[in-house]
């Protein structure tokens, strides 16, 4: 929530934000509706002060190094590696002997290529970044302003062609004016415009890049670059364009995609964001009407457009033609095309508007304190080519009596109408109670000197939302066209009608939260400490019981069916002490929670240890691996399993339920896919102008599965080192990969504990140095110089598989420099 | 300070006004059932979904899971099925799900057609929109329980079976619109009873439904008669189709998987299909390749033609930018005879070193085979031919034969200059019906018996059968078979090859309870190349891994949990 306003936080940078609150406290972020259901992130941007000329700059230059890449293996070991699988299929080898020594030794990198991609001809060491900040504010008693010119810009590690091109950057510029019209009425506006523009090259199928082409093409279906000495035909040579005017690009018809050409010759693609908004208010100061009572109201329309352009050039890749050893001739798949125009493509359009007022009542009176809020929202938000617009409209009211500070209690009701639900389900109502009790003000209490402050609080919600809905439930059966059937040779057709059932009772879902906890100041104000024990369960969740109903109707029908749970604790600590001219500031924060699924839908199996209700929410179900089958006596042996003929060197599973088969019913919850424990440690020093600071963070009790391409090669996958360890009649005993196939198995590749790993890490997520320096220049007020790294270490068991990314841009530290000066 | 007052409550009040118009959805197209039933089309189009659902491609799944063929695709469900990857908790072929969601709609249709306005043309006298309305509903009627039929028979081949307390069973009849408030535990119906349930649908559909959309010469009620059910109701079920469709459950069901209980006999499946077949006439000349032409006297039912090119480019050769999806195996390329009506292992005429040459002329139509042409290229399978060689390429053929049949040779796929053309989906044709006939007469009658007097006999059909398909004339073969059983290997056999491709064979071999054919391993053709002489090498390339028990498609495990419906044995 941005000044009141539902966005998107990530389109701002952060010096134009003044305060970042995160407010758990339910009672708050109910009263902004459903949407606001997990919490709230409220943030109030800069305003101008009035009699306060500010004026700063900030410079941030910085590199990223990419921590680890990919490994696959060469082209000899692919095809020796690939004949092993064929064999192990019982089908005949693919490459000839020869052909595979030929390749292994290099000479003839046309003939026999070895192609990889992750090395210095095509990535670049560091990719770079770049950011600046302008920010001016000012006025005076009647008018304020404040106006925020950003850049930022990130590159990529591609360095030929469009790929060294390729970068990310993003201008916004943000301004408001508050404007005091007289002693009752304030005017705000604010206007933000953000451009978000990003350069790539354009890649030839949709979906892929780069990242995701080096990880499927095979280092031996055909070389990148061919020396162009080797083309004597006359013809296809005047004809061909060349790549530094000494090689011509290399493919053939079954792999026309070369990297070298989609970075250089396809073509750049241009995707642009623009994203505008707008707030209009007006804020009153109605104490001479009523003390304490202020109120504003506010309208704002945000417009976003979203657009691509393409220059759709292509490229034609060459195949020699080899008789005995000399090329005979050349086959040409594909073509060279330049174009000069752009496409234009994946055009979308969305707006925004709405409307807020709000009124807030306080008094003080001798011992008592009472706050009083309303809020009334309505927003809408359109999306071009869909129909109906979202559409939220909340009226809440909180009310807070403090006595004598130490005792507090709060009442807040809200009333949200929904665009989604039929008319009798519309509106419901979600109320809320609080109540605080500071005990350190309590006379047993009061002055005992290592309790500075303690306050004891609960509180209890229950909120009522329909986000997770995911169509418009009118409560009875409706009809919308479908796709026609043509009949009478296309001379006729007629469209097809599908009904969605209704539910007249299908309402909002609920969250019923509940909080109990402390916040504490010790020591002198040196330390401070906050923990809490936190549960909500969330009911009545929109579910189709697809698994209890049967399937014809399974899939139209929604009830209020699923519901979970989450509890668990929180806890903060944070402590500060002068060590002579050193202040340290020392923090730390945990949070442990345990979920646990109450009524999803699911199959009535017999067995409770293959259903998920009662287990946790994400439970991981998946099958217990014994180990890989030795040899076809210990196959014969064992429980038949059901997914296909089985051979040594394939895993074998344990027979759960005992029915003497392995298939479907035989699997378990093995992991859960989510941390347990999150914790996180800072630490800062201050001493004189430097300024250290540092953020570690880690988490325990996440399971996690390695299963993408690069672990589970089967099929046409392209192969990694994960199968230098497979399983071969020689390696038995220390094989921890099964054994190869070009079939799909699907015995081995599917999600067991043979391919789970527990996900526990610590990571040193930022260190920063900072060297105040006093104004220097006349007019400049200060400056600062700043050394940051960020995600510079990483302590876990599997680091080397969870800090590589396959067929998506490498992960990376990343080092910075900056300067900030305020005149 | 009154004018802010007021200004502020103005203000304040704008959040109040019309706050219910605020939270209410766009005005847009959903109808009510109300709405829905206002309008004829609107209500047409619930039994619109019904047709919509009808398959429009060939994907071959069953084809490559049977010993007539194999895909190439490591990847295919239907490859993985055939061996050994055919379950209740994970079954590709499935119709369950999709037969019954279009039988709720036929159902739903059913329920509410009769109070609905069908004709209300107001250049119409007041009488002939109520003739129009009666023609209307009769013909509707027709269709949908002809439609529902078909949806039952589905259901009926593919997951009726012997269950686990030794019944045959076939599956829960609904005839009723269910909405989840009603009682929908309802137990697997016996498998007579599921028969005598889509005839019972199929002869409402044959009362109230034309035998053919034609249009009536002009003059009388005809005029109204054609705009109702007239010719432009092409491409709709009719009543051939209906009880073409009715000969088809009743072979179903007098098969030896089904016999002993299903209540129907190889005499009465006769007695079904011969009317039909001898009110159809003789064959259609071209019917070899009558998918070639969008209607024909062959095609009884197909859909309306659509401009693509997926079923080319699923099986062209890679040289003409096919992914050869769908390889022919050599088991059915050894069940095509020679040209002189002999098969091969009897005949005279067959050159081991030379196996295509004067081959049953349907061979030619159906599978592209080492140096045939397709397109006027020459497709080389053999080992190491460049781009189509047996397993050469990801997209090559496994078994050294293309996919010819269904394929038109106009559609081209070359990247950046591909050309579509016409294609049709069939669903029922007359060559089946022929056949099914034949098989029928010759198990109740014998081969040469006419009991019902017809005109014809199973021997008399398959003669004409293998006429057309240009088997060299006399038919020396069929004459020499003079028995029952010989006929029938011969029927099975020509079946084989006629309806190939068709989604018939693998269900074929298991309605004949033939175990050893089921779980025959498939076997491909690696040809050697020595300067423009072939040798030939036969071996196993696939197994086909199925139980006993296969012979019976599963229940799907989901329904078997969901209420206590009975599972088929051995799943």
């Amino acid at each position: 929530m941005v000044d009141g306003v539902p966005r998107s936080g990530l389109d701002y940078n952060v010096q134009m934000i003044e305060q970042i609150s995160v407010q758990k406290d339910l009672l708050t972020s109910i009263l902004y509706g459903g949407q606001a259901k997990n919490g709230l992130i409220y943030i109030t941007t800069k305003r101008g002060e009035p009699l306060k000329k500010t004026l700063n700059f900030t410079l941030t230059s910085g590199v990223n190094k990419a921590i680890r890449y990919p490994e696959f293996l060469s082209s000899s070991n692919y095809m020796t590696l690939y004949n092993e699988a064929l064999a192990n299929d019982g089908l005949s080898a693919k490459y000839l002997q020869a052909d595979i020594d030929a390749t292994a030794s290099g000479q003839d990198p046309v003939r026999y290529p070895d192609e990889d991609y992750y090395n210095s001809t095509y990535l670049k060491n560091f990719s770079s970044y770049f950011n600046f900040v302008g920010e001016a504010g000012g006025g005076n008693e009647v008018a304020q302003y404040y106006l925020n010119v950003g850049w930022n810009r990130n590159t990529s590690f591609l360095k030929i062609g469009e790929g060294g091109n390729e970068k990310n950057d993003r201008l916004n510029v943000r301004g408001n004016v508050d404007y005091r019209l007289n002693d009752v009425i304030k005017i705000r506006f604010d206007a933000a415009v953000i451009f978000n523009i990003l350069n790539q090259p354009r890649y030839t199928t949709a979906g892929t890049d780069f990242w995701t082409l080096s990880s499927t093409l095979y280092p031996n279906s055909a070389p990148v670059l061919i020396p162009v000495s080797l083309m004597k035909d006359e013809t296809l040579l005047g004809a061909a364009k060349l790549i530094d005017n000494k090689y011509i690009l290399g493919g053939t018809s079954e792999y026309q995609t070369n990297i070298y050409g989609e970075l250089t010759k396809n073509g750049p693609t241009q995707i642009n964001n623009r994203l505008l908004e707008m707030n209009v208010g007006l804020d009153f100061n109605l104490n001479s009407i009523v003390k304490g009572l202020t109120a504003s109201v506010f309208f704002t329309y945000d417009l976003q457009n979203v657009f691509r352009t393409d220059i759709m050039n292509s490229y034609a890749v060459y195949t020699p033609v080899y008789v005995a050893d000399t090329i005979s001739s050349w086959k040409k798949p594909g073509v060279d095309v330049k174009v000069n125009t752009q496409t234009l493509s994946d055009i979308s359009f969305s707006r925004r508007n709405g409307l807020y007022g709000k009124a807030d009542y306080h008094i003080l009176s001798g011992d008592h304190e009472i706050t009083l809020n309303a809020l009334g929202y309505f927003d809408q938000y359109a999306l071009e080519g869909v129909l109906q617009p979202l559409k939220h409209l909340n009226f809440g009211i909180r009310a807070n009596y403090n006595y004598m500070n130490r005792y507090i209690a709060e009442l807040t009701g809200v009333v949200s109408g929904s665009v989604k639900l039929a008319e009798t389900k519309k509106w419901a109502i979600s109320p809320g109670l609080g109540l605080a009790w500071v005990v350190s003000e309590e006379s047993f209490l009061n002055g005992n000197p290592p309790i500075d402050y303690l306050k004891l609080r609960t509180n209890l919600a229950l909120t009522q939302n329909d986000e997770g809905l995911p169509l418009y439930f009118p409560g009875h059966d409706i009809y919308t066209a479908s796709t026609s059937y043509p009949y009478n040779y296309g001379a006729g057709s007629n469209a097809s009608y599908i009904i969605s059932l209704g539910n007249p009772n299908l309402g909002f879902e609920k969250r019923l939260n509940y909080t109990l906890g402390f916040d504490g100041i010790l020591l002198n104000n040196k330390m401070t400490i906050e923990g809490s024990y936190f549960f909500y369960k969330t009911y009545d969740v929109i579910t189709r019981r697809i698994n209890s109903l049967p399937t014809y109707f399974g899939s139209y029908y929604y009830e209020n069916y699923g519901s979970y749970r989450n509890q668990g604790i929180e806890l903060g600590l944070g402590y500060t002490e002068s060590v002579g001219d050193v202040v340290v500031r020392l923090g730390g924060n945990f949070v442990y929670s345990l979920p646990k699924m109450l009524a999803v839908d699911e199959l009535n199996y017999k067995d409770a240890y293959r259903k998920a209700t009662g287990k946790p929410t994400d439970a991981m179900f998946g099958f217990i691996a014994l180990g890989l089958f030795s040899d076809q006596t210990e196959i014969n042996n064992s429980v038949p399993q059901t997914f296909g003929t089985v051979k040594p060197g394939d895993i074998k599973y344990e027979d759960l339920n005992g029915d003497a088969v392995i298939d479907d019913l035989d699997q378990k919850m093995i992991g859960n896919s989510h941390a347990r424990a999150e914790y996180s440690l800072n630490l800062s020093l201050k001493y004189k102008s430097f300024e250290f600071f540092a953020l570690t963070t880690g988490q325990a009790g996440q399971d996690t599965y390695f299963n993408n391409s690069y672990y589970w090669i089967y099929g046409n996958r392209k192969y990694s080192e994960t199968v230098l360890n497979r399983w071969t009649p020689a390696t038995a005993s220390t094989a921890t990969y099964p054994r190869l196939t070009t079939l799909s198995n699907d015995n081995n590749f599917r999600n067991s504990t043979y391919w789970l790993y527990k996900n526990n890490w610590f990571t040193l997520q930022t260190v920063q140095l900072t060297y105040s320096l006093p104004g220097m220049i006349a007019g400049m007020k200060e400056a600062r110089v700043f050394v940051r790294g960020n995600n510079l270490l990483t302590i876990s068991k599997i680091k080397d598989k969870s800090e590589l990314n396959i067929g998506t841009a490498p992960q990376t530290r990343f080092y910075s420099l900056g300067i900030s000066i305020m005149l | 300070m009154r004018r802010y007052i007021i200004l502020f409550l103005v203000i304040l009040s704008i959040n109040l006004v019309s706050c219910e118009d605020l939270i209410n959805p766009k005005e847009d197209n959903v109808l009510s059932e109300e709405q829905l039933l206002f309008s004829s089309i609107y209500t047409e189009g619930l039994l619109m979904k019904a047709y919509t659902a009808l398959p429009n491609d060939y994907y071959f799944e069953t084809d490559v899971a049977s010993d007539d063929a194999v895909s190439n695709d490591p990847a295919s469900v239907y490859r993985s099925l055939a061996v050994g990857n055919w379950k209740a908790t994970n079954n590709p072929i499935s119709q369950w799900s999709y037969a019954y969601e279009n039988i709720f709609y036929i159902n739903k249709f059913l329920s509410v057609y009769e109070n609905v306005i069908w004709s209300s043309d107001p250049n119409l006298t007041a009488e002939v929109n109520v003739l129009r309305n009666t023609l209307h509903k009769k013909r509707l009627k027709g269709e949908a329980y002809g439609l529902r039929a078909y949806y039952k028979w589905l259901l009926l081949q593919y997951h009726s079976g012997v269950s686990k307390g030794g019944q045959l069973l076939g599956f829960p009849i609904i005839d009723q619109y269910l909405t989840p408030d009603d009682n929908w535990v309802l137990p697997r119906n016996t498998f007579a009873q599921c028969v005598a349930s889509i005839f019972a649908d199929l002869d409402v559909a044959i009362a109230n439904l034309p035998k053919q959309w034609v249009d009536l010469p002009a003059g009388g009620n005809n005029g109204h008669i054609n705009a109702t059910s007239g010719a432009r109701f092409n491409n709709r079920i009719n009543g051939n189709t209906a009880l073409a469709l009715k000969a088809r459950v009743a072979l179903l069901a007098a098969s030896p998987a089904f016999s002993a209980s299903s209540g129907v006999t190889w005499e009465q499946a006769a007695t079904i299909a011969g009317p039909l077949l001898k009110d159809l006439g003789s064959l259609y000349a071209k019917g070899r390749v009558f998918y070639a032409e969008k209607s024909n006297k062959e095609i009884l039912w197909n859909r309306s033609e659509l401009q693509k090119r997926t079923w080319e480019q699923n099986n062209f050769p890679p040289s003409l930018y096919g992914y050869g999806r769908t390889n022919p195996s050599q088991n059915l390329v050894d069940a095509f005879g020679m040209k002189d009506g002999y098969p091969i292992a009897v005949s005279g005429s067959y050159d081991p070193t030379k196996p295509y040459t004067d081959r049953d002329p349907r061979f030619y139509d159906y599978i592209v085979y080492n140096t045939s042409k397709l397109k006027t290229v020459v497709i080389n399978t053999y080992i190491d031919a460049p781009s189509n060689g047996i397993n050469e390429l990801l997209t090559s053929t496994r078994t050294g034969y293309y996919l010819k049949k269904f394929m038109s040779e106009s559609v081209k796929l070359d990247p950046g200059s591909s050309v579509n053309s016409a294609h049709n989906y069939t669903l029922v044709r007359m060559t089946e019906l022929l056949l099914n006939y034949a098989e029928a007469a010759n198990e109740a009658w014998g081969p040469a018996d006419d009991r019902n007097g017809y005109g014809f006999t199973a021997k008399s059909l398959i003669a004409d059968l293998r006429k057309r398909a240009g088997i060299g004339q006399p038919d020396a073969y069929l004459e020499s078979i003079t028995d029952a059983a010989g006929l029938r290997a011969l029927i099975h056999n020509e079946r084989r090859i006629e309806l190939c491709f068709e989604g018939f064979r693998f269900w074929d071999i298991r309605r004949w309870n033939e175990v050893n054919t089921m779980q025959a391993p498939v076997k491909a053709a690696f040809i050697t190349d020595n300067a423009g002489i072939y040798s030939y090498t036969y071996s196993n390339i696939e197994e086909r891994k199925f139980d006993a028990n296969m012979i019976y498609g599963p229940i799907p495990y989901s329904e078997t949990v969901k209420y206590n419906l009975e599972q088929n044995q051995g799943w």
